[in-house]
């Protein structure tokens, strides 16, 4: 057992069956969940003894017990037939306590995991020269490890804030890309694999994406997955991951030279912070297998789909034009285009690339505030939402 | 007004094996049958001809795609497409009928015969769709099912003998075993299980093979000779692979003897609600005052709906065939709950119903399996209540 510092677990993305990157990740969190149901039976925690010995007859006769002693029972109501054990039921331990009435007590004596054909078991007691009546022996009480089934599908969530340290903003991380140009329809809905540390996922997905932008600070930005399918832990899978370019110089957005383009339309012409954001709905499609699939049926998703899209935006400024919605009955229009720069040094020859990426929102205005407080100036803000695929 | 399917021949039945149904789709099953009840409430039942068990398939495709959504709604419409008339001799014309399809279902169901008489087709957003479709089962015979009733059968059951530890022979004169690693073996003159732990043997009438017994808490020694229902005769309507499932292959014993039928010993939920509705007759002389009648010997006979939640396959699929082989009419043996029924006292018969005992026996006219989850089935089954004799 060790702890691994934040440099041991890189995070590496890629689409399904193309090449990935390492993510210049600020933190990553990866957590899969999966609903269970507990099995419960009919009278699953009651002991009924039918008979002692292996059923070979059905008439109950009372036995002395012996001190110490192991011996077999048939299970069931008294006269039978016998009844197996409940299925609902992962294991009995040795030496579970059965407590019937009056005070008298049977142990198990050997773990049991009941499978429907148990109609026989062997059973113990500690103590001699007592017995049970017909009556006490159809009540026996005991406490098993019951089973749990699964109920749903293995699912989870991978959340990452980052540096969209590139030029490029990787189609995984672009719920409007496409990895392949040439996809008809153009709805990308390729999986997503890679590994977090040792531990590597092959089905997940795209939910959301933002990044905010305010003057004289480094813009991160977030992204969210839905994991399907199970994870799995391939040791020594990132010893050697030092040597990739995650640590050669990097360059990150920064608020001083990008630009917020369409704001002065809004009557706002100091914008001094954003928010943009990109969300998707996906529904997930599980086939239920037949006789002919392949065990992997049923576990991982067939098809996750991308239903309804949305980008926001939001914009905080010094004023901002308050008819607004008067005018914009059914909807104002709003056009938005951010240029996401980093900040260009000249000398900074290994990784400067002025302009990272280019995004716009051609939405309507969802809503507006204005706000003044004594310590301050007035400070305006609107909310662009558009609706895309 | 028909589906615009270019890709595919829409009457190519292959289309429905590149697609599966998701989970949450169901089976129903129910018998066609005729009853008579007599004066102790007694009843005789009586499938109305060898196709007499119906079996209906509500299937469920949720986000498919557009051009998969073709393809399906494409083969259901084309059932009905309308063909030229081709007038013959004989006064028919010979394109009328609804041609069945084959199908196979999920699991534990094989291929068979249905048609698709209901589909509704669901637009939920670019490119997503959801069909839910109702398949009926066609003209399947009970005749195809070979399943051993309480008594040993040798036409369809199979007698073999241990010759040495892990060596067992086959008595029979024609029937093979087919034993794999699913199956149990009983002693035959107890109640002592013996799970087979090597894979599928068969073993030829009159030959030999050798077969590993998981002996569990029993001794290492064998069984001198036993019976099984594993036979190469065996055979379901529905069911595929029914040699995977084992049962106690004996009259089940009860009371120094043994009963003529065989038990149902599944456990349903430990959550139950029990509807009594007495059979009772009441005057008509007057509107306002009226007298009630006890109606029958056995007025109190139960009319139980019972689940069966979180089997696994093997449970699910052991449920369903003994269901099946009972054919929704044939009575059987079941121990409801540990405080149902009351045994009748020969000295106190107050309160009690002629045909009292500890023992209950039901006939199951109608059950729906629901595939809920991988290894994770769901049966509902109506059972009711009918008189030993």
């Amino acid at each position: 057992m060790k702890f691994l510092p934040y440099e041991d677990v890189p995070l590496y993305l890629a689409v399904n069956g193309k090449d990935g990157e390492y993510i210049f990740a600020e933190n990553a969190t990866l957590s899969v969940n999966q609903p269970l149901s507990i099995s419960r039976q009919i009278d699953d925690n009651i002991l009924q003894i039918c008979e002692y010995g292996f059923g070979v007859d059905m008439n109950y006769t009372a036995t002395n017990f012996t001190e110490n002693s192991d011996f077999f029972v048939t299970l069931g109501p008294t006269d039978g037939p016998p009844r197996p054990l409940a299925t609902s039921i992962r294991k009995i331990e040795k030496d579970s306590k059965i407590t019937f009435p009056n005070g008298k007590h049977l142990y198990f004596s050997e773990d049991i995991y009941p499978d429907g054909h148990n109609y026989v078991i062997p059973l113990h007691a500690k103590s001699g020269n007592w017995n049970l009546t017909e009556g006490e022996a159809q009540s026996g009480y005991f406490e098993p490890l019951y089973k749990y089934v699964s109920s749903g599908p293995v699912e989870g969530k991978l959340n990452v804030n980052f540096y969209p340290n590139t030029g490029n903003l990787h189609n995984f991380f672009n719920i409007t890309g496409l990895s392949d140009p040439n996809a008809y329809p153009p709805v990308d809905e390729e999986r997503v694999t890679g590994f977090l540390g040792d531990f590597t996922f092959d089905n997940i997905y795209l939910t959301s994406f933002s990044f905010s932008l305010s003057p004289n600070a480094i813009s991160q930005a977030t992204a969210s997955f839905n994991v399907y399918g199970a994870l799995n832990h391939i040791d020594g899978l990132t010893d050697n991951y030092f040597s990739s370019n995650l640590y050669d110089q990097q360059s990150v957005p920064h608020g001083q030279n990008s630009e917020i383009i369409g704001t002065t339309d809004l009557d706002m012409d100091y914008p001094i912070s954003f928010n943009y954001s990109m969300n998707v709905d996906r529904a997930v499609r599980y086939e239920a297998p037949n006789i002919n699939s392949d065990s992997t049926v049923g576990l991982v998703p067939q098809r996750v789909s991308k239903k309804s899209s949305n980008i926001s935006l939001s914009v905080e400024g010094e004023y901002i034009n308050p008819d607004i919605l008067s005018d914009g009955f059914n909807g104002k229009e709003a056009n938005i285009k951010i240029i996401l720069k980093d900040l260009n040094y000249q000398g900074f020859e290994d990784n400067s690339n002025n302009i990272l990426n280019t995004f716009t929102c051609s939405g309507v205005i969802t809503s507006q505030s204005l706000s003044v407080g004594s310590n301050g100036y007035l400070n305006g803000s609107i909310n662009i939402s558009q609706s895309i695929q | 007004m028909d589906i615009n399917n270019t890709r595919h021949d829409n009457s190519d039945y292959n289309l429905l094996y590149n697609l599966l149904p998701g989970f949450g789709s169901s089976a129903s099953f129910s018998s066609l049958s005729e009853s008579i009840t007599f004066g102790d409430n007694r009843s005789q039942r009586m499938l109305k001809g060898i196709n007499g068990l119906q079996m209906t398939l509500n299937l469920n495709y949720n986000n498919i795609k557009d051009d998969e959504t073709n393809d399906l709604i494409g083969f259901l419409q084309s059932q009905f497409y309308y063909d030229p008339q081709n007038y013959s001799n004989n006064g028919s014309f010979t394109n009328k009928r609804i041609e069945p399809f084959d199908y196979q279902p999920f699991y534990p169901y094989k291929l068979n015969k249905f048609t698709c008489l209901s589909y509704n087709h669901n637009k939920s957003y670019y490119n997503n769709n959801s069909i839910s479709a109702t398949f009926q089962s066609v003209s399947n015979s009970i005749l195809s099912s070979v399943e051993p009733g309480v008594e040993f059968n040798s036409d369809i059951s199979s007698e073999f003998d241990f010759v040495s530890p892990g060596s067992i022979e086959n008595n029979s004169t024609s029937l093979s075993i087919s034993l794999n690693d699913k199956n149990y073996i009983y002693d035959p003159n107890n109640y002592i299980s013996k799970k087979v732990s090597s894979t599928l043997q068969t073993i030829n009438a009159g030959g030999s093979s050798n077969i590993s017994i998981n002996h569990g808490f029993f001794n290492e020694s064998f069984f001198s000779t036993a019976k099984t229902q594993h036979t190469n005769m065996r055979n379901s309507i529905y069911i595929d692979s029914p040699n995977d499932c084992s049962y106690y292959p004996y009259a089940p014993k009860h009371n120094n003897s043994t009963l003529n039928c065989r038990m149902f010993d599944f456990r349903p939920n430990n959550q139950i609600s029990i509807n009594n509705t007495p059979k009772y007759k009441s005057s008509n002389a007057s509107d306002v005052y009226k007298k009630f009648n006890k109606y029958g010997f056995n007025a109190n006979l139960s009319n139980l709906s019972l689940t069966f939640d979180t089997r696994s396959d093997i449970e699910a699929k052991r449920i369903l065939l003994f269901l099946e082989s009972h054919l929704g009419y044939k009575k059987f043996a079941f121990h409801f709950q540990s405080d149902y029924p009351k045994k009748i006292e020969p000295n106190n018969s107050r309160g009690k119903t002629p045909n009292g005992s500890r023992l209950a026996y039901f006939y199951c006219p109608e059950w729906q399996h629901n595939f809920i989850y991988k290894d994770n089935h769901s049966i509902q089954a109506t059972f009711i209540e009918c008189l030993p004799y």
